[in-house]
């Protein structure tokens, strides 16, 4: 958001149809509209107002004269000297406003008229003559010869006892003074509407800044955010409640970011130590056995050696590159109809030797033709990462008990075990990738603690999940849900 | 049996040639996917392992061009990518099996000969190594004149390792063939049938039949 593009709206019209106006120069616009049209609104009102105002005093005025005229016209009809000294008479009693009135026949001869008004008014600017109905007469404006301003208004006056012609009274009334007042009013108003058209453009502008200013904090402080700084937040004390909720959402996505980025470092580096030692592992035994010329028995053996620890580092990269999968929504699993109490068999028999060798019983339930649909791979392989955990912490004459049944569109597998338990405080982090109850490397009892993580990662990918309860010293038991779609 | 490799990478050429030739094959290499299809339509082989990954063409179009040309040649993938879709595509385009990088070469060894099994498939009915015999039609075991008594999936897998006797089998191709367990386990669990197995096959007698080779897995022969 630039402040110089708001700032200066004629380059906005001219490049409008390539870029979308900023919003502060979309909003100072619509607030100087606004303004603007309010204020010119309001005083062309008022200005329209007095002026019909003035017009209406006039014509009440004109129709009193006017109507003194008809009156006098009617009773008198044949009083000539009384008419002229009526129309005379008009003139001189307001200095001010001076009245003209005239009498003519139909033919246009004149009766009578006020001195003077043939040079003003000739008789042929009364174009319009209006019947008297006894309603107020209404006038017009006209401007005389002279440049002043006149308010005329013509009357027939319906006298059949004039000797049968119609009689048609004249009347009009100086009104320059008015038109100067009104005059001096609209000048008055040009000078509102120019200081309106300055204050509207330029305090719209400086009221809309400063109410956009927090969103360009905001976005401030969103570009200097960098991996190295991501515990920075935006100040939210001092935002509006609208802009509250985006700097509210945004740190809270920052909130997200900095947790998942510190999960990663963390993995990265957990990866890089579960890859450093079977690297040395190898490095070493290598480096040893060249020192000196061996036997082909010791050589075989360094290298058979070797092969155990690369088959471990390959293993180990799978199963990241299969969680890395399982976490892409895209990914795709091959679904199929399985027999869940011939695939349980099948893992019983797969671990019966070694759960025999242990000392634990291993117990399979599933009630025979059971079809679920799901990936059967993956299914084996999350069971199998289950049972072969169960054995590994149950001591002997343990048991290790595996219940399959299918409840609401879900394969609900359970895998209880009579181990020794898992701390409380371990649980929710169990599903963790390269988590490991014990910390110490010694006592490796295989795998490179992504077991339970790939369960859960075979979860997810059917739309299912995994939980955990534990009892220390009691037993653990594993709940895994695997949706059928 | 004569090997085309098509791989563009020099060391794991350059082993899996040695490999081949050492287990008795004519191993020949191309470097790129043009040469590859070249070779594969002039010249007669009983199975390649093509590379996914080459330079100038993949091996996904010279496995396609080698179809459309009317070649049968049984066809190993080798790839690095192992998701679900490019297996698909693999297989879909007429590949008959497929490795994922790193792999182990008993693993690659293994698989090749199942290609080239195929089609031969008549079983014999009695297989002998030393003073081993094993009837696979009455399923009976005896040894040195005395009769073994073996549980089914115990028979199931000393039968395995004496179809292949002379082959190193890993534990994952063991865990696939014998209780159809289709994934790369960390476990000990293969090792623990084989100690059982050996209980009763190799430990009461002088000779010892299974043999363990480090790090790549167990195979079943005489050894003097």
């Amino acid at each position: 958001m630039s402040s110089k593009n708001a700032s200066d709206p004629e380059a906005h019209t001219s490049g409008a149809k390539n870029h979308p106006w900023s919003l502060s120069a979309r909003l100072t616009l619509w607030f100087f509209v606004t303004s603007f049209s309010l204020i010119l609104v309001a005083t062309g009102y008022l200005y329209l107002a007095l002026a019909k105002n003035l017009d209406r005093e006039d014509d009440h005025f004109l129709t009193d004269r006017a109507k003194g005229v008809l009156a006098l016209l009617r009773e008198r009809p044949t009083d000539q000297e009384a008419i002229q000294k009526q129309v005379a008479w008009a003139g001189a009693a307001h200095p001010e406003s001076v009245i003209y009135l005239r009498v003519i026949r139909e033919d246009g001869r004149v009766v009578a008229e006020t001195p003077g008004m043939v040079e003003v008014l000739p008789s042929s600017v009364f174009s319009k003559t209006q019947a008297d109905t006894g309603e107020e007469f209404s006038g017009h404006n006209h401007r005389s010869a002279n440049a002043r301003w006149f308010r005329i208004v013509g009357v027939q006056a319906s006298d059949d006892r004039a000797g049968g012609s119609t009689l048609i009274v004249q009347a009009a009334m100086d009104r320059s003074h008015e038109e100067e007042l009104l005059e001096d009013y609209r000048r008055n108003l040009w000078i509102v509407l120019g200081v309106a058209l300055i204050v509207c453009s330029l305090g719209g502008y400086f009221l809309i800044r400063k109410a956009v200013r927090p969103v360009q904090n905001i976005a401030a402080t969103a570009s200097r955010i960098r991996s190295s700084n991501l515990d920075e937040r935006i100040a939210v004390g001092t935002l509006p409640a609208e802009l509250r909720i985006l700097a509210d959402s945004f740190n809270e996505m920052l909130d997200r970011l900095e947790s998942s980025f510190d999960r990663l470092s963390q993995f990265s580096a957990d990866i890089a130590h579960e890859l450093r030692t079977p690297l040395n592992n190898l490095r070493g035994e290598a480096e040893v056995a060249l020192t000196r010329p061996r036997t082909l028995d010791e050589y075989r053996d360094v290298i058979g050696s070797s092969l155990e620890e690369f088959g471990k580092l390959s293993r180990m990269i799978d199963s990241l590159l299969f969680l890395a999968r399982a976490e892409n929504p895209a990914t795709q699993i091959n679904r199929e109809p399985v027999d869940v109490a011939v695939e349980l068999e099948r893992m019983r028999e797969y671990f019966e030797a070694a759960a025999d060798e242990a000392g634990v019983t291993l117990v399979m339930q599933g009630r025979p033709g059971w079809i679920a649909n799901v990936d059967r791979t993956l299914l084996q392989r999350a069971v199998s990462n289950l049972i072969s955990n169960a054995i590994q912490h149950t001591p002997a004459g343990g048991k290790v008990e595996v219940l399959a049944e299918i409840v609401a569109n879900e394969l609900v597998i359970h895998v209880t075990d009579t181990g020794e338990g898992i701390p409380a405080t371990m649980l929710p982090h169990i599903f963790d990738r390269l988590f490991r109850a014990d910390n110490s490397r010694s006592v490796n009892r295989g795998g490179a603690g992504l077991g339970l993580a790939m369960v859960k990662g075979i979860a997810h990918l059917h739309g299912g999940s995994i939980s955990v309860s534990s009892e220390p010293l009691r037993g653990t038991r594993f709940c895994l849900r695997l949706g059928l779609e | 049996m004569r090997v085309l490799i098509v791989e563009d990478e020099a060391k794991t050429a350059a082993y899996l040639a040695k490999g081949l030739r050492e287990h008795g094959f004519v191993a020949d290499v191309a470097r790129d996917g043009r040469d590859g299809l070249q070779m594969a339509t002039s010249e007669t082989y009983d199975v390649a392992i093509l590379d996914v990954m080459l330079p100038g063409r993949d091996g996904w179009s010279v496995l396609q061009d080698l179809r459309r040309s009317g070649s049968s040649l049984p066809v190993l993938f080798l790839t690095a990518r192992d998701s679900v879709p490019d297996r698909v595509r693999g297989l879909e385009l007429g590949a008959d099996d497929y490795l994922v990088k790193p792999f182990a070469f008993s693993e690659l060894l293994a698989r090749i000969r199942t290609i080239l099994r195929r089609g031969s498939s008549r079983q014999p009915e009695e297989l002998c190594v030393g003073d081993l015999d094993v009837d696979l039609v009455r399923r009976k075991v005896q040894r040195a004149g005395q009769k073994l008594e073996l549980s089914p999936k115990e028979f199931a897998l000393l039968s395995l390792l004496l179809r292949r006797s002379g082959e190193v089998l890993s534990r994952t191709l063991i865990a696939e063939q014998v209780w159809d367990m289709n994934f790369d386990s960390d476990t000990n669990v293969v090792d623990v049938h084989i100690r059982r197995l050996r209980a009763k096959v190799d430990d009461p007698f002088d000779r010892k039949l299974i043999h363990t080779v480090r790090g790549a897995g167990y195979v079943l022969e005489e050894r003097i």
